[in-house]
């Protein structure tokens, strides 16, 4: 049953990758060697040649400016060789990111993810965000920070 | 609802609805209660909406904006109630569209649209896009 396994994997990154800081650990294990990401902010073209790298950074730089992140996957459909999920996170902005400094505020937001697998592995991810963009959410709670 | 009964939906969604642009359709596809949560296409537009009516004038905001949009479906996955779909849509950019200025070009959009199904009809949309920024802002 691939859709059962795939599912067991992509929980498992949500889990240890994303919740545990440890996507280095995990990532050989998770992620084929040639994985294509599509992602906001990401060229097709990088995404598509130096997927697994970026990936590894994006994730890296997302859990390290949220060190007490908390990803929860309030809707997770898998069928055949496809996992599709919303995650929802919230976690305390504790780093710059996408150039915005930290507010040390408890952030929210959510991101859509369509991973295609191959051999137990993501091989294709295409990501977008939905509701509150988490750069517009950063801002917004720095502006409130600074006028407690 | 069966898996292949709910992409059918979506499929009318992709293909009659926003690639023929069918806005009667969208009486029979959606619940009355319909929810929207997506990027705003119009300068002031919250991203959440409600109802048919709000849905047909983003559609025909869509069809202002690439007035020769077609809707392609990359990859769908249902569980009978959620429908998750892996969609690009290409045409020329004519007017503004989600923040950015018409650019004459003929660009293809890349994005995720998720949507649960009540009773046969969607209930809910969650969407957004992934290279919009990439392909309808200047060129570097």
């Amino acid at each position: 049953m691939p859709a059962e396994q795939n599912l067991k994997v992509f929980r498992r990154f949500v889990d240890e990758g994303l919740n545990r800081n440890n996507i280095e650990g995990i990532q050989a294990e998770i992620c084929a060697p040639g994985l294509t990401l599509e992602a906001p902010g990401v060229p097709t073209d990088a995404g598509h040649a130096q997927g697994y790298e970026i990936f590894k950074q994006a994730v890296l730089g997302f859990t390290g400016a949220f060190p007490d992140v908390d990803c929860t996957l309030p809707y997770l459909v898998a069928e055949g060789e496809t996992v599709a999920a919303d995650i929802a996170y919230h976690g305390h902005h504790e780093k710059e990111f996408q150039g915005v400094p930290p507010s040390h505020e408890d952030v929210k937001g959510g991101e859509l993810w369509f991973v295609e697998f191959e051999g137990g592995k993501m091989k294709h991810v295409r990501i977008c965000e939905y509701g509150t963009p988490l750069r517009t959410a950063m801002i917004a709670a720095g502006a409130h920070g600074a006028h407690p | 609802m069966s898996t292949e009964s709910a992409k059918n939906v979506l499929r009318r969604l992709f293909d009659d609805v926003l690639t023929q642009n069918k806005l009667n359709l969208i009486d029979e596809l959606y619940a009355e209660d319909y929810e929207f949560d997506a990027p705003a296409l119009a300068a002031g537009a919250g991203a959440v909406q409600s109802g048919r009516e709000a849905f047909k004038a983003r559609v025909k905001a869509f069809r202002t904006a690439f007035p020769d949009v077609v809707y392609k479906i990359e990859n769908i996955v249902s569980d009978g109630e959620i429908v998750a779909t892996r969609f690009a849509f290409s045409g020329t950019h004519k007017g503004a569209f989600a923040g950015f200025e018409p650019t004459g070009r003929h660009a293809t959009v890349t994005g995720i649209h998720f949507t649960r199904l009540v009773n046969g009809k969607i209930k809910k949309t969650w969407a957004g896009f992934t290279n919009i920024a990439e392909v309808l802002g200047p060129k570097r």
